[in-house]
């Protein structure tokens, strides 16, 4: 899995590395509408077409009722009865799309979520860096150390949380850069990369150890060895939020939004009922 | 799996779906789509349920206000009446005597059953206008399906005037209308379900004739007979085959030659003119057909769908592309009659898309696009059932039965849909089945029949009587779904008679020297060779003939007063009891009328034929008569599959009346029945309506 | 409905419901409608010989 994520990850650089420099909400509308074609296409060959254009056309139907019939009462419940019930059956049919579509698109928000959710460092800023071990005995008592590259300083001493099996460092950034962090547990070394920037980049919040969640969910890094004695190292970048029309929105927002534009405005040149 | 093991799978997943917040964002647009298409029913609905109920005291009050007098005299809360059009009521008299008709029976038998007297002349256009306004043709202005215009002596139809957008703007090769096509009614008066509408009554009200286009009411209405196609025409098929000389015009269709290279057929669909080019041209849409044995897959630009030789495609919406952006919308069926060496394609005529009409057909417009989502794509040419691909044997009595019996499917849903939805009101819906059928299929009845020389008389030679007895199944059906205090109605316009013979009223004129040709005699349509001024006579539709009046007509020769009288006298005199000297000198014109005898204290009086032909059992119009053709001979064998009709004598063609209420008098006559409806439902009956009501006081 | 309005004079159209009714009209619009119809239709110019053909063609009774 990680293998998958880490290909998809390679590809999503190249593509966004062509975006280099612009704001992103560029990037967030070509991935966008090509996530929109990509969707309709699967929706179209996943979902049950002629039965889910009946299901709308029944809905339709069943809300011109009302207005056209409007002083029957009767004719008012039976309908909104109808529509209700007919809204189920047309989410029902559009689940196994939907389980088709939540694979790519799942790996692709993955992606995205490194790019459009944090920020890098800026020069100056306080770092939080979080290391969870392996079983060590007493934590209090064990042997733990950060080594930090030229660039980065170590602004407070460990605070070990032994219920957690958890290590905690502030650092401060000086400059801007690529950096990695190495820790030091009982003669074994892992590292951890560290971005301080004013510019968008790929971000990688946490190296862990093999699993298929943490795999599938932060495939920026390479894995930790099972044998080693650190289970995962996580560094607190800020989350961000994408400036549109002057306000700050979540970029899964724009994207959501952006997509669905595309989706639907696309719907009919792909000739996809929805 | 079993249910429970389903459900709980949909549940699990119902509870991931609407707790997980996570799964919202990570599921993206897939769910967006539906859920946001979702959300907008829901929320439509609601505020749209909500207004509606919210609304509602209010207009229960403003309708009980309009109601309460009719309501307290009333004594039907619902009155549904269905028209079956051309049904005889000697045949269902015969079948009823026989037993064959067990719902008939049962209706004559709790109410009354009598034959209905027709309209002058017995035309659906002018019977269901006479049934819908209660009035003659005097009062609603329908005289025939042609009426004429007397400067161009040319004729014109007589229920609508369908003319271009006034104004266009040219852009290169487009003129672009600017506005909706003028769409006139030229029905006269007012159809008593507008009555009904001024008094709080709701109605619905499908495919009843000459209500093109449709009328503002308190109500829903389908527009019924003389709607167009897409081309604009009354129906215009098209045919594809591989034979040579294939191409050209045919009656009622276009002929079109396609190339068949081994298995597969290449063509363009013809569609309708594009109004918006300035270049007299058909729109087109290319197909290509792969045949394998009687199975064939046509492939459009946009879809693909299996046909079978001999059997109907569903109705394939059409989308024409005109340029500029602009698409119009038709829909139509398909059917392949010839798989072997040769190929042949029967396509009927393009009809408006339901969906997306080109123009209103409904009233309100909403209502023929509800039918459409409710039912799908359904027909909506006003004389949906192709008659001339069977005349023309393009299609053969097998494929013109399913054709009507699948357009009758539609019809009998939306009828049904009214009932189960209009509670308390006016329903009225005409089915064309029984009318096109009996037109097709009457040969049938005589063994004699010059159309059956030659012919096998015995496949379809029941074809009729099964018509009769489905439609005695229909009134079954229909009666289980009335309740008390519904009221119910089964009539016709005008029963049927045997067309063996046609008559040629224009080659009479000419041979008696009422009508005078120019150099080269016999030629062309629509009386293009007549010497105008010297005609004094001429018949255009299927039983008028007028005048050649000074001051009327652009070149009228005939003089107001004594010599209009006497000329009047003398032609009714001569064709009254005219002999078919080919026929065995049967009887072939019972008698003539002036209109002054018929047509009385009406407004559009003037705009009646003079005279009015009233044929004998058996005899009709002939083809070449109405279409304008002067021939040398004034009687000729009807050898087409149309072989029954109507249009003769009113008093030999009745209508028939079934109801479930008892009557107050015999003879009943067309025009009663919208006052009786009126009586029916409590308001007064308008003065201008010369009709009287059926029912006790 | 929601066409033009013309006013008349109440004197007017106290006479034309008067007519109206007595020639058979369903209504003074009708009336009114017929009357200037009529009018004008001397300045208007009918349909060409193709359209009418085009328009009637399939009529199943003739063409």
């Amino acid at each position: 899995m990680t293998t998958l994520s880490n290909s998809i990850a390679f590809v999503f650089d190249l593509f966004m590395w062509s975006f280099n420099g612009l704001h992103p909400i560029w990037s967030m509308t070509v991935i966008s509408a090509l996530t929109g074609v990509l969707m309709l296409i699967i929706y179209k060959y996943t979902s049950n077409q002629a039965e889910i254009r009946k299901v709308k056309d029944w809905i339709k139907a069943n809300f011109l009722a009302i207005i056209l019939y409007k002083d029957s009462l009767k004719v008012l419940f039976s309908s909104t009865g109808h529509i209700f019930r007919a809204n189920l059956r047309y989410m029902r049919l559009n689940l196994v799309p939907l389980l088709f579509m939540i694979v790519p698109v799942g790996l692709l928000i993955v992606q995205m979520n490194f790019w459009y959710g944090y920020k890098p460092f800026e020069p100056g800023e306080s770092i939080l860096v979080k290391a969870t071990l392996a079983n060590v005995g007493d934590l209090m008592k064990a042997e733990v150390s950060l080594v930090v590259p030229e660039g980065v300083e170590i602004q407070t001493p460990p605070l070990r949380i032994p219920n957690n099996s958890e290590v905690n460092w502030r650092l401060g950034t000086k400059q801007k850069g690529h950096y990695e962090i190495k820790i030091h547990v009982g003669g074994q070394e892992m590292t951890k990369t560290l971005v301080v920037s004013d510019r968008m980049e790929r971000l990688s919040l946490l190296r862990h150890a093999s699993g298929f969640w943490d795999g599938l969910l932060y495939p920026g890094e390479r894995v930790i060895p099972s044998s080693s004695l650190v289970r995962s190292i996580e560094v607190h970048y800020q989350p961000v939020f994408m400036g549109v029309l002057g306000w700050d929105v979540h970029w899964i927002i724009v994207y959501f939004v952006l997509s669905i534009f595309f989706g639907l405005a696309l719907k009919g040149v792909f000739r996809v009922h929805i | 799996m079993t249910k429970l093991q389903k459900k709980t799978i949909w549940l699990v997943l119902a509870i991931i779906f609407f707790t997980c917040k996570e799964a919202f964002a990570y599921i993206g647009p897939g769910a967006g789509f539906a859920f946001i298409s979702s959300f907008f029913f829901l929320i439509a609905t609601f505020f749209v349920a909500l207004f509606s109920l919210l609304i509602w005291p209010i207009r229960f009050l403003v309708t009980w206000m309009r109601r309460r007098k009719v309501l307290a005299r009333a004594s039907a809360k619902r009155l549904v009446i269905v028209g079956l059009d051309g049904l005889d009521p000697d045949l269902v008299q015969g079948l009823m005597d026989k037993g064959k008709m067990p719902n008939f029976t049962k209706l004559a038998q709790q109410g009354s059953f009598q034959k209905l007297g027709t309209s002058c002349p017995a035309l659906s256009p002018v019977a269901w206008s006479s049934f819908m306004t209660g009035c003659n043709p005097a009062r609603h202005n329908i005289y025939d399906f042609l009426s004429r215009d007397p400067q161009t002596y040319l004729p014109t139809l007589s229920s609508a005037h369908i003319g271009p957008s006034k104004r266009t703007l040219k852009v290169g090769k487009y003129a672009i209308p600017l506005g909706k096509p003028s769409i006139k009614l030229l029905r006269k008066s007012k159809p008593f379900w507008r009555v009904l509408g001024e008094h709080g009554i709701f109605s619905t009200v499908i495919r009843v004739p000459i209500t093109f286009p449709p009328e503002r009411f308190n109500g829903l209405l389908l527009s019924g007979m003389c709607v167009p196609d897409l081309r604009g025409s009354q129906g215009t098929f098209s045919f594809y085959s591989s034979r040579e000389a294939a191409e050209g015009e045919t009656t009622g269709g276009i002929r079109i030659a396609v190339k068949k290279q081994s298995n597969v057929v290449r063509g363009h669909l013809v569609g309708p003119p594009n109004s918006i080019s300035q270049r007299n041209e058909d729109l087109s849409i290319p197909f290509e057909i792969s045949l394998s044995g009687e199975k064939a897959r046509v492939v459009l630009p946009d879809q693909s769908f299996e046909l079978k030789k001999g059997q109907y495609s569903p109705w394939i919406r059409l989308s024409f592309k005109a340029g500029l952006k602009i698409t119009v919308q038709g829909i139509a069926r398909f059917m392949i009659t010839e798989t072997g060496q040769e190929f042949n394609m029967y396509v009927s005529p393009i009809h408006i898309d339901p969906g997306k009409p080109a123009f209103a057909i409904s009233h309100p417009r909403a209502y023929a696009l509800y039918l459409s989502k409710l039912l799908g794509p359904y027909a909506t040419l006003g004389l949906a059932e192709d008659t001339w691909a069977l005349n023309e044997e393009i299609i053969n009595d097998q494929a013109f039965l399913d054709q009507v019996y699948l357009n009758h499917a539609e019809r009998e849903k939306m009828l049904f849909d009214a009932l189960e939805k209009n509670r308390n009101g006016l329903v009225v819906c005409v089915f064309d089945t029984t009318d096109r059928i009996q037109h097709m299929f009457f040969r049938y009845l005589n063994p004699h029949h010059p159309a059956l020389k030659d012919k096998d008389r015995t496949e379809h030679a029941g074809a009729i009587e099964d018509l009769y007895r489905r439609m005695d199944n229909l009134i079954g059906r229909i009666k289980e779904r009335l309740g008390d205090g519904d009221e119910f109605i089964v009539m016709s316009d005008h029963g049927f008679k045997d067309f063996s013979r046609g008559v040629n009223i224009n080659s009479w004129l000419w041979s008696n020297g009422y009508m005078v040709l120019k150099e080269g005699g016999c030629e062309g349509m629509w009386l293009s060779n007549v010497d105008w001024s010297r005609t004094r006579a001429y018949a255009i539709g299927l039983t008028g003939i007028y005048l050649n009046f000074k001051g009327r007509e652009a070149h009228g020769i005939v003089e107001p007063g004594q010599e209009e009288a006497a000329l009047k006298a003398e032609i009714i005199a001569k064709l009254s009891g005219l002999k078919d000297d080919g026929n065995g000198s049967g009887v072939a014109i019972n008698r003539v009328w002036d209109r002054s005898e018929i047509y009385r204290g009406g407004p559009y009086q003037k705009n009646a034929p003079d005279m009015i032909v009233g044929y004998n059992e058996g005899y009709r119009a002939s083809w070449d008569c109405a279409q304008g053709r002067v021939t040398n001979e004034v009687f000729e064998d009807n050898i087409k599959a149309w072989s029954g009709d109507h249009c003769v004598d009113p008093a030999m063609v009745p209508g028939v009346l079934f109801t479930s209420f008892k009557l107050n008098r015999d003879s009943p006559r067309i025009i009663d029945i919208a006052p009786t409806a009126l009586a029916l439902l409590g308001t007064g009956i308008p003065a201008y309506m010369e009709g009287k009501s059926l029912i006790a006081n | 409905m929601f066409g033009p309005k013309v006013k008349l004079s109440n004197e007017l159209y106290a006479k034309l419901k008067k007519y109206a009714d007595l020639a058979g009209y369903s209504s003074v619009e009708e009336f009114v409608t017929h009357t200037l119809e009529k009018e004008v239709a001397q300045f208007e110019q009918g349909d060409s010989e193709e359209d009418i053909k085009a328009k009637l063609q399939g009529l199943g009774y003739i063409s």
